[in-house]
């Protein structure tokens, strides 16, 4: 096909008045046409293997829709396919995070709770304490977080039975023990007190410095010490009074006690620091009823005042 | 197109109808190489030329019982290619080219042919870069009919609109690249 004599046919049709001039347009015209003829004269040579193999290439992807050609019914098992696979991720998914989520348990202030875990043993938490697991308790290991405090009687068993609690660790195999760790008791002290048994205590910062506790000893740890150590006898009176609804302190500071009984009565006391003033106080109360009588002895001893307030206490000097 | 050529057309596309896939080989090995020179104008690289033009015979054949015999495969083809080679460029430059030539915008691609020197090389860098500044209907026109060796009947199939419009859409690039040479030598010389 001679695309020049084509150019000049519609030109000359459309450029009649001045044919000169018309002329010498066209002979620019015919030689950018010819100046333009080998610009691609780069282009790649496709071979006959490269087209054949191009073919074959078509034809697996014909294959890949049915013997009649029709694509749309595969496609859409292929939709289908991945719909359901993308279903099936996002159940795993869920189903991994629900596993990996771990167990909480916490109690209201007010009001203590007893819980068996999935081993077997059993946990008497006290007012506002909080314990978390992971769901696989009892298969991989046997690990706890606490904050508040607890009593632990924990059944023998291959894994070894950890407690995590504001930095510290115990770690028993059988045995019964009770560990109050409250991150807003001064030095988010942590304190054990072993009944039967053998625990091991540490703090998460040295645990190649453990205290061995033996039964009827207790052991204690806070921010400020690098390792644990032994309570002496006496020193604790009554650890573990909480679990028969007694309220037992000895040489604690008021601040403790006051958030003990904030917890077990589900009241708020408000003090300031000069109310508190690192006064320290030993007393026991044998289940009592109301927080009001313990308060106004406190303040009748230590010569503090005290206000009610809509919810609580306020106690100040 | 003479009409031998048109009569075999017609009956390679009543065969695709059939589903007859001994018509789309023959089809395939007769327009392979040209599809791809047609796409590698537009991309660039054989490679993704070769895989555009594969696509365009696939989607051929996937709509092969709604061709009309009397319409041109080939036209078909063509615009198909370019339509998927516009849509390769979108979706594989950085950059915006605005639906151009890519490759005739790559500055930094220099023609690779042995016999040609120095100051050849920058001529037809420069009208490679001429024609990627065309209008792009002008551009398509041109570039079916000066490389692809399609006729005005056929152009206007590929384009959609009558063979009198490509005629004019390649008369006004050629007038345009004219000026484009014009102001370029004027500038220089």
């Amino acid at each position: 096909m001679n695309k020049k004599s084509q150019i000049s046919r519609n030109t000359d049709a459309s450029k009649k008045p001045s044919q000169e001039a018309a002329n010498i347009e066209q002979d620019k015209l015919n030689k950018m046409w010819d100046e333009t003829a080998e610009i691609f004269d780069d282009a790649p040579v496709i071979t006959q293997q490269e087209t054949e193999d191009a073919l074959k290439k078509v034809h697996v992807k014909f294959e890949q829709f049915d013997d009649t050609g029709k694509a749309e019914p595969d496609n859409r098992n292929i939709k289908t396919y991945l719909r359901l696979l993308a279903a099936a991720v996002v159940l795993f998914g869920i189903l991994f995070g629900y596993l990996l989520m771990p167990k909480y348990v916490s109690v209201p202030f007010g009001e203590t709770a007893y819980l068996t875990l999935p081993d077997g043993s059993e946990i008497h938490l006290n007012s506002g304490s909080e314990i978390r697991y992971s769901r696989f308790f009892g298969t991989i290991s046997r690990k706890i977080n606490l904050e508040g405090e607890a009593f632990f009687s924990v059944v023998p068993h291959d894994l070894l039975f950890s407690v995590h609690a504001n930095g510290s660790v115990t770690e028993v195999t059988g045995t019964s023990f009770n560990l109050r760790s409250w991150s807003n008791d001064p030095g988010r002290q942590t304190l054990v007190t072993l009944e039967s048994g053998e625990v091991v205590f540490y703090s998460e910062k040295e645990p190649e410095n453990p205290v061995r506790l033996s039964a009827g000893q207790s052991a204690k740890w806070n921010m400020q010490m690098s390792a644990p150590t032994l309570v002496e006898k006496g020193a604790e009176m009554y650890p573990i009074a909480w679990m028969n609804r007694n309220l037992s302190f000895t040489n604690q500071p008021l601040t403790v006690i006051f958030n003990e009984i904030e917890r077990k009565f589900n009241i708020k006391i408000e003090f300031d620091a000069a109310a508190e003033a690192g006064d320290t106080l030993t007393t026991f109360y044998s289940q009592p009823e109301s927080a009001e009588d313990i308060l106004t002895d406190i303040c009748m001893v230590k010569g503090l005042n005290l206000t009610r307030t809509a919810n609580g206490f306020r106690i100040s000097r | 197109m003479d009409q031998n050529d048109k009569e075999a057309e017609y009956g390679l596309c009543k065969r695709l109808i059939g589903s007859d896939k001994r018509a789309l080989d023959e089809l395939f090995r007769d327009m392979f190489p040209k599809l791809v020179g047609y796409a590698w104008k537009y991309t660039g690289q054989k490679e993704s030329a070769s895989d555009v033009v594969q696509e365009a015979f696939i989607k051929l054949w996937k709509i092969r019982e709604d061709l009309n015999p009397n319409e041109s495969v080939k036209a078909y083809l063509y615009s198909t290619v370019r339509n998927l080679s516009l849509n390769h460029i979108r979706d594989n430059s950085r950059v915006q080219t605005g639906l151009k030539l890519a490759y005739l915008n790559k500055e930094a691609v220099q023609p690779e042919v042995e016999h040609w020197d120095e100051t050849k090389k920058q001529k037809m860098k420069l009208i490679k870069k001429w024609i990627s500044e065309l209008p792009e209907r002008q551009q398509e026109a041109f570039m079916l009919s000066r490389f692809e060796g399609l006729d005005h009947e056929e152009i206007s199939l590929v384009m959609n609109v009558s063979p009198r419009t490509v005629n004019n859409h390649i008369m006004q690039a050629l007038k345009n690249l004219t000026e484009q040479r014009d102001r370029h030598f004027s500038n220089n010389f």
